[in-house]
C-alpha cells in the first residue's frame, strides 16, 4: 500500500509515531502534484512555501505531543473559500487577483489544527456548474477517464483527492456540487446541516444552500473533518449553534435502521447501470439488518425549478458587487461609472455565470416575482415537508447521487438545460438544508464509479455518516490509474 | 385661482446610537479619515457575512414604542439590490414587508389645535458610504466609513397638509427618539435625514394627486424651504393646466429650488427579497415589556403633567420638555423642592440662558438637581436675594460648590439679625441729617432714598422687608 | 415572452454588457431555461403566509461590542483605482 492510499486516521498514526514527519508526507504530495497533476489539472495554485511551513510547524507540535487530528495532514481547498494572502479566484477571471486579508472560517479552524494547505483547487466559476470546464483556469478531467469530466462545482476537490493529490479536500455544495463530484471520482464527499459550518469566508453563490463540506477516501475521514470545521461562528449569523458530533455513530450497527428509497429517484431519466447500483447497495443493507421502505416524493418534479430560480436569484444579488471598484477584475479605461461596470461585468464573468444572473434578476423582477421567485420558495416548503414526512417514519434516505456516471468533456456542458436537469438528485437536499453524503457503490462497464447518497434528518449527520461507513467497510474501491 | 390642498408625508433616517455598525463590529463614529473604520464586512469583500447587532434592534423597537407603534412579534430582514458606487455590495440590507413596528402616531402641537401624523412603519437598514467629486480628475471618490452605520427609517403616512406640520413633525419624532435615547437626533451631522413626498389636491377631490418625491433634506429649514418651493411650483403647474411629473426631486439649498433627478420611467426595480445571510427576528412579548420599562416619561406625558398637576403654563411646559436633560433636572429637582412653578421659572430664565448662549451644554450640567433645588429654595425663602441667586447660579456652572457654601463664602446670606440693621440704620439716619430732615418734614419721596442707602451698605444680606420696618421705627421715633 | 427587449432590461438592471450580436442567442438560450422553469406552473399556492416563523431571539444577536476596523490599506488593497485613501470611480454626473 502506498503512501497516498492511506487514510487520515492511518496518516495521524504514522505521524503520532514519527514513522513519518509532515514535512515529508507534505514534500511527497507537493511531489506528485509537480508529477501528476498536469494529467487532471485540479490545482489553481499550489501553495508550496506556505505548506512546507505549515508542515514544520505541525511537526514541532507532534514533537510536543500536542498534535490534534489534522495536524501535519496534507489538504487541498476549493479555490471559493478564502485563504488570507493567498489568491482566491473563485474560477473566475472577475477575481483573477483577488487575495483576501482574511482567512474563511473553516480554513482558520484548519490552520489551527496546522493542518497543511497543498493548495487551492479549480472549480467550476462561482461554483455554478457541474463539470468544472467554467473554471477560468484549469478545466479539470476526471483521473478514471481523462476524456470525462470529474464532475463540479468541486471537481478539482474531488479529482484531486481521487488522484490522491491530497488526502482530503475542502469542497462547497450548493446544489449538489460536493457529492456529484465525489460520485464522479469515486471517492466519499459530503454536505453537512446547512449552518454546521461557517460559510464566512466562502465566496457566496446561493446563501441559503451554500455549505463547505469534506471529500475524502471514507465516510470516517469526512467525519474527522466535520468535528474539526463545523461550530457556531459569530461572523456568520446562519451558522448553528446546536454542536453536532459526526463520529459518534460511526462502528455501530445498522440493524433495525430504516432506510427509505424514494421512488422518484428511481424512474426514467436515471442510468440503468445506477440504478442498479445502488439497488444492489440498497440489498446489502438489507443482509446487514437495515428495512428497505419504499417512500414517495411527488414534489421532486418541481426541485430543479425552485433549485435554480432560488439559487439564481440569490446568485444575482450575491455577484452584484463585481463591479471593478473594490477589488478584482477592472475593465481597462471605462470613460464612465456605467461603462466601468458593465463593462467590467461583460469581460469578467464566463457564460454560466451571465445566464444565471440574469436569470435570478428575471425572477425577482417586478411582474415576475410571484410566478417564479415566489412559488419556488413555495415549492421549498413542500419538499422541506415530504422530507419531514418521510422521517417521521425512516432514518435515513439511500438515492443516486446523479443521474449518469462521468460523462464526457463537451458532452451537455453546452446545454444548459441538460446540465440543470442532470442535478436532479442532488438539489432537493440543498433545497431542505439536509446532511447527505455520496459514496461509492460500484463501477459501470466503462469502468467509472458510481455514486450513491445517503441523506438524513436536519443534524443527524452522524447516522448518514453511520450508514455510509457500514457500507464502505464492505465494499472495495478501484484506484484510478495515472 | 384655484385652491389646492398640499398631501404630505415624510419618511425620516435617523442614525442608532449604537457603538458598533449594524452588520460588522466597526466602531460608529461621526467624522474620521476617509475608509478607516472599515472592515471586510461593511467593504463587502466576497466571502464576508453580515451579522446583526442586537442593540440596533433593541433600540429600533425602542425607538417605535417611544412612536407609538406595534412591533412585530416576526421580523424580516431583505436585500434592496441596485448599483451605486456608495454601495459595495450593490443591495442595501433593508426590511421590505415585515418591518419591526407598524402602526405608529405622533401628535403635533400646532398653537391652538393639536394634530396626529400616523406613522405607517420604522425599519432598520444599513446607511450607504459618502461619495467626493473630484473635478479635477474627473473621478468620483468613495469613502465607506459610514457603510453599515445603522439607520432606522420611519415612513409617515401622508398627513401633513403644510410644511410647518412638516416641521413640527420632524421636530417632534427628534425629540422622542432623543427621549428613547436611541439617536442623537443631530442633523448637522448627518445622525437625521428626510425624504418628502408631496402633491396637491383639490379640497373636494377624493383622489391624491401625483406625488413628487424630494430626496435627502438635511436641516429643518431645507425642509421648509423645499416643501414651500414645491408647494408653489407644482400650484403654478396646475392652474395652467400642466400635469405633474411622478419623479424624484433633489433641493439646492443654494438657489433654494427643487431640481428634477430622475423620472419614473426609469425608476428602479429593486427586486427585494429576503436577505438569506440575516436570519428573521422573533421578538418575545417579554422583549417588548423588557424594553418598554427603559423608556422614559415621554414629551406628551410630561407636558400633561407639567400643566394639569403642577399648574405651570404652557409656554413654560414646551420650554422644559424641549430638551430631555432639562426636564429632567426640573422633575429632580422638583422632588427635593416641591414649588413647581418657582423652580420652572428659574430654569425657564435663568438656567436656559447658558444653555441658549452655548455656554452649558444640558448633557453636562456640573451641579445635582438636589443643588440646583436647593438654590431656588434659598431665593424663594429670601436666604439669598434674587440677584445674588443668579450670581450663586453662574458660580455652581463655573464648578463651585453647593449653593450654601458659596452663599456663605460669598457674604450672600440675609442677615436676620436687626442688630446689625439697626446699626446701619442709625449710621445712615445720622450721615444724611438733610433728607432725614426732608422726610420728617414731610418729602415721603425721601424714604426710598435712605432704604437704598441702608441696601447698599447691607450689601443684598438682608431682607428688605425687615430694613423697612427698622428703618421706619427709627424715623417715627425721631418724629 | 422572453423577447431581446426582456433580455435588455435584465441586462440593464443586472449591469451586464451585451453586444446585439449575443442577444438573439442569449433570448433562445434564456427561453430553454425559462420553459424549465415553468415546470412549476401547475404549483398552486394553498396556503401562503411569510408573516410567522421561527426566527432568532434577541438575546442570540450579536452584540454591540466594537472591534478595530481594518487598516485602510488592507481594505484598499484589492482595488484596482484608488487615491489618497479613496476608492475612485469615474465621475458619477447626478
Ligand atoms: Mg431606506
Ligand atoms: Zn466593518
Amino acid at each position: 500500500m502506498e503512501l497516498c492510499d492511506k487514510s487520515i486516521l492511518e496518516l495521524r498514526q504514522m505521524l503520532d509515531q514519527k514513522e513519518i514527519s509532515s514535512s515529508e508526507l507534505t514534500k511527497y504530495y507537493l511531489d506528485r502534484i509537480n508529477k501528476i497533476d498536469g494529467q487532471i489539472n485540479s490545482y489553481i495554485t499550489v501553495c508550496e512555501e506556505e505548506a512546507l511551513k505549515t508542515a514544520e510547524n505541525a511537526d514541532n507540535r507532534i514533537a510536543k505531543g500536542e498534535a490534534s487530528a489534522l495536524t501535519g495532514i496534507p489538504i487541498s481547498i476549493k479555490d471559493n473559500m478564502c485563504t488570507e494572502g493567498i489568491r482566491t479566484t473563485c474560477g473566475s477571471k472577475m477575481l483573477g487577483n483577488f487575495v483576501p486579508p482574511y482567512n474563511a472560517t473553516a480554513v482558520s479552524k484548519l490552520l489551527a489544527e496546522d493542518a497543511v494547505i497543498l493548495g487551492k483547487v479549480s472549480m467550476d466559476e462561482f461554483a455554478m456548474g457541474g463539470s468544472t470546464q467554467t473554471s477560468y483556469y484549469k478545466k479539470t478531467t476526471n483521473p478514471y477517464d481523462k476524456a470525462r469530466v470529474p464532475g463540479g462545482s468541486s471537481g478539482g476537490s474531488a479529482a484531486s483527492v481521487a488522484a490522491k493529490l491530497s488526502a482530503a479536500s475542502l469542497g462547497s455544495d450548493t446544489g449538489g456540487s460536493i457529492r456529484q463530484p465525489a460520485a464522479f471520482c469515486g471517492i466519499t464527499g459530503m454536505k453537512p446541516t446547512y449552518g454546521a459550518v461557517s460559510r464566512f469566508g466562502l465566496v457566496a453563490f446561493a446563501s441559503s444552500f451554500d455549505q463547505i463540506g469534506p471529500l475524502a477516501h471514507s465516510a470516517k475521514d469526512c467525519a474527522g473533518i466535520l468535528n474539526v470545521i463545523s461550530g457556531h461562528d459569530v461572523n456568520d449569523g446562519t451558522s448553528e449553534r446546536q454542536k453536532i458530533d459526526f463520529s459518534s455513530k460511526l462502528g455501530k450497527d445498522i440493524k433495525g435502521l430504516k432506510l427509505a428509497l424514494p421512488k422518484e429517484f428511481f424512474g426514467d431519466g436515471i442510468d440503468e447501470s445506477v440504478k442498479s447500483a445502488v439497488l444492489k447497495a440498497a440489498a446489502e443493507y438489507e443482509k446487514m439488518g437495515a428495512k428497505i421502505v419504499e417512500v414517495s416524493m411527488p414534489s421532486l418534479k418541481y426541485a430543479i425549478a425552485a433549485y435554480y430560480l432560488i439559487a439564481s436569484a440569490e446568485a444575482s444579488s450575491n455577484l452584484a458587487r463585481y463591479d471593478g471598484i473594490k477589488f478584482g477584475y477592472c475593465t481597462p479605461d471605462a470613460k464612465t461609472y456605467d461603462e466601468r461596470i458593465t463593462r467590467t461585468r461583460k469581460e469578467g464573468f464566463g457564460e454560466e455565470v451571465k445566464r444565471r444572473i440574469l436569470l435570478g434578476t428575471y425572477a425577482l423582477s417586478s411582474g415576475y416575482y410571484d410566478a417564479y421567485y415566489k412559488k419556488a420558495l413555495y415549492v421549498q416548503q413542500k419538499i422541506k415537508a415530504e422530507y419531514k414526512g418521510i422521517f417521521d417514519t425512516c432514518d435515513a434516505i439511500i438515492t443516486p447521487t446523479a443521474p449518469t456516471t462521468a460523462y464526457k468533456i463537451g458532452e451537455i456542458e453546452g446545454d444548459p438545460v441538460k446540465m440543470y436537469l442532470a442535478d436532479i438528485c442532488t438539489v432537493t437536499v440543498n433545497i431542505a438544508g439536509l446532511p447527505a453524503l455520496s459514496t461509492t457503490c460500484g463501477y459501470d462497464n466503462a469502468g467509472m464509479p458510481i455514486g450513491m447518497s445517503v441523506v438524513g434528518k436536519a443534524f443527524d449527520d452522524a447516522t448518514v455518516l453511520q450508514v455510509a461507513d457500514a457500507f464502505e467497510t464492505s465494499f472495495k474501491r478501484i484506484n484510478p490509474k495515472l | 385661482m384655484a385652491n389646492y390642498i398640499p398631501v404630505i408625508g415624510l419618511e425620516i433616517h435617523a442614525q442608532l446610537l449604537t457603538n458598533t455598525k449594524i452588520f460588522c463590529n466597526c466602531e460608529v463614529d461621526f467624522g474620521g479619515e476617509q475608509n478607516t473604520r472599515c472592515c471586510p464586512v461593511c467593504t463587502g469583500l466576497p466571502g464576508t457575512l453580515p451579522v446583526l447587532n442586537s442593540q440596533v434592534v433593541s433600540y429600533a423597537i425602542k425607538g417605535g414604542l417611544a412612536l407609538n407603534c406595534d412591533i412585530n412579534r416576526f421580523s424580516k430582514i431583505d436585500r434592496k439590490n441596485y448599483f451605486y458606487p456608495d454601495l459595495p455590495k450593490a443591495y442595501q440590507i433593508s426590511q421590505f414587508d415585515l418591518p419591526l413596528c407598524i402602526d405608529g402616531k405622533v401628535k403635533i402641537d400646532m398653537g391652538e389645535e393639536e394634530k396626529y401624523i400616523r406613522v405607517h412603519r420604522i425599519h432598520i437598514e444599513e446607511d450607504a458610504g459618502k461619495l467626493v467629486h473630484d473635478d479635477i480628475e474627473n473621478a468620483s471618490l468613495a469613502d465607506y466609513n459610514r457603510c453599515g452605520v445603522p439607520l432606522i427609517e420611519i415612513v409617515s403616512e401622508p398627513d401633513m397638509g403644510s410644511a410647518e406640520e412638516a416641521k413640527a413633525y420632524v421636530e417632534k419624532v427628534a425629540g422622542l427618539l432623543q427621549y428613547a435615547g436611541v439617536s442623537l437626533c443631530r442633523m448637522e451631522e448627518g445622525s437625521l435625514r428626510a425624504d418628502v413626498n408631496i402633491s396637491l389636491k383639490r379640497p373636494e377631490a377624493a383622489k391624491l394627486g401625483t406625488k413628487v418625491e424630494i430626496k435627502n433634506l438635511n436641516s429643518l429649514k431645507s425642509i421648509v424651504r423645499a416643501i414651500e418651493y414645491e408647494i408653489e411650483r407644482q400650484t403654478k403647474m396646475l392652474n395652467a393646466g400642466e400635469e405633474i411629473i411622478q419623479e424624484t426631486r433633489r433641493f439646492n439649498d443654494n438657489r433654494g429650488v427643487t431640481t428634477s433627478m430622475r423620472s419614473k420611467e426609469d425608476a428602479h426595480d429593486y427586486r427585494y427579497f429576503k436577505e438569506p445571510d440575516v436570519i428573521p427576528v422573533s421578538i418575545t412579548d417579554d422583549d417588548i415589556e423588557a424594553i418598554r420599562k427603559e423608556l422614559p416619561m415621554l414629551i406628551d406625558e410630561r407636558l400633561d403633567l407639567y400643566t394639569k398637576e403642577y399648574g405651570l403654563n404652557k409656554a413654560d411646559s414646551k420650554i422644559l420638555v424641549a430638551n430631555k436633560e432639562i426636564s429632567d433636572l426640573y422633575n429632580e429637582s422638583i422632588s427635593s423642592y416641591a414649588n413647581y412653578k418657582a423652580v420652572a421659572n428659574f430654569i425657564v430664565v435663568d438656567l436656559l440662558r447658558y444653555v441658549n448662549e452655548g455656554e452649558l451644554d444640558s448633557k453636562n450640567i456640573p451641579f445635582t438637581a438636589a443643588e440646583f433645588a436647593e438654590l431656588v429654595k434659598m431665593a424663594e425663602e429670601e436666604v439669598v436675594n434674587k440677584n445674588n441667586a443668579k450670581a450663586i447660579l453662574k458660580m455652581m456652572l463655573e464648578g463651585k460648590k453647593s449653593p450654601q457654601q458659596i452663599a456663605k463664602d460669598e457674604g450672600f446670606l440675609m442677615n436676620d439679625s436687626a442688630d446689625e440693621i439697626e446699626e446701619v440704620v442709625n449710621g445712615v439716619v445720622s450721615e444724611f441729617t438733610a433728607e432725614v430732615e426732608g422726610y420728617l418734614a414731610g418729602k415721603e419721596k425721601l424714604f426710598g432714598f435712605l432704604m437704598g442707602q441702608c441696601s447698599k451698605r447691607l450689601a443684598g444680606r438682608a431682607n428688605p422687608k425687615m430694613i423697612k420696618d427698622i428703618l421706619e421705627q427709627k424715623l417715627a421715633k425721631l418724629k | 415572452m422572453l423577447d431581446t427587449d426582456l433580455i435588455t432590461y435584465l441586462a440593464k438592471l443586472s449591469k451586464l454588457q451585451i453586444d446585439e450580436a449575443d442577444k438573439e442567442r442569449l433570448v433562445s438560450e434564456m427561453s430553454a431555461i425559462v420553459e424549465l422553469m415553468d415546470t412549476m406552473n401547475d404549483v398552486t399556492f394553498d396556503e401562503d403566509d411569510n408573516s410567522k416563523g421561527e426566527g432568532v431571539s434577541l438575546v442570540n444577536l450579536r452584540e454591540d461590542k466594537p472591534r478595530e476596523s481594518f487598516d485602510r490599506e488592507k481594505i484598499l488593497a484589492n482595488a484596482s483605482h484608488k487615491k489618497d485613501g479613496f476608492f475612485v470611480v469615474p465621475k458619477i454626473m447626478e
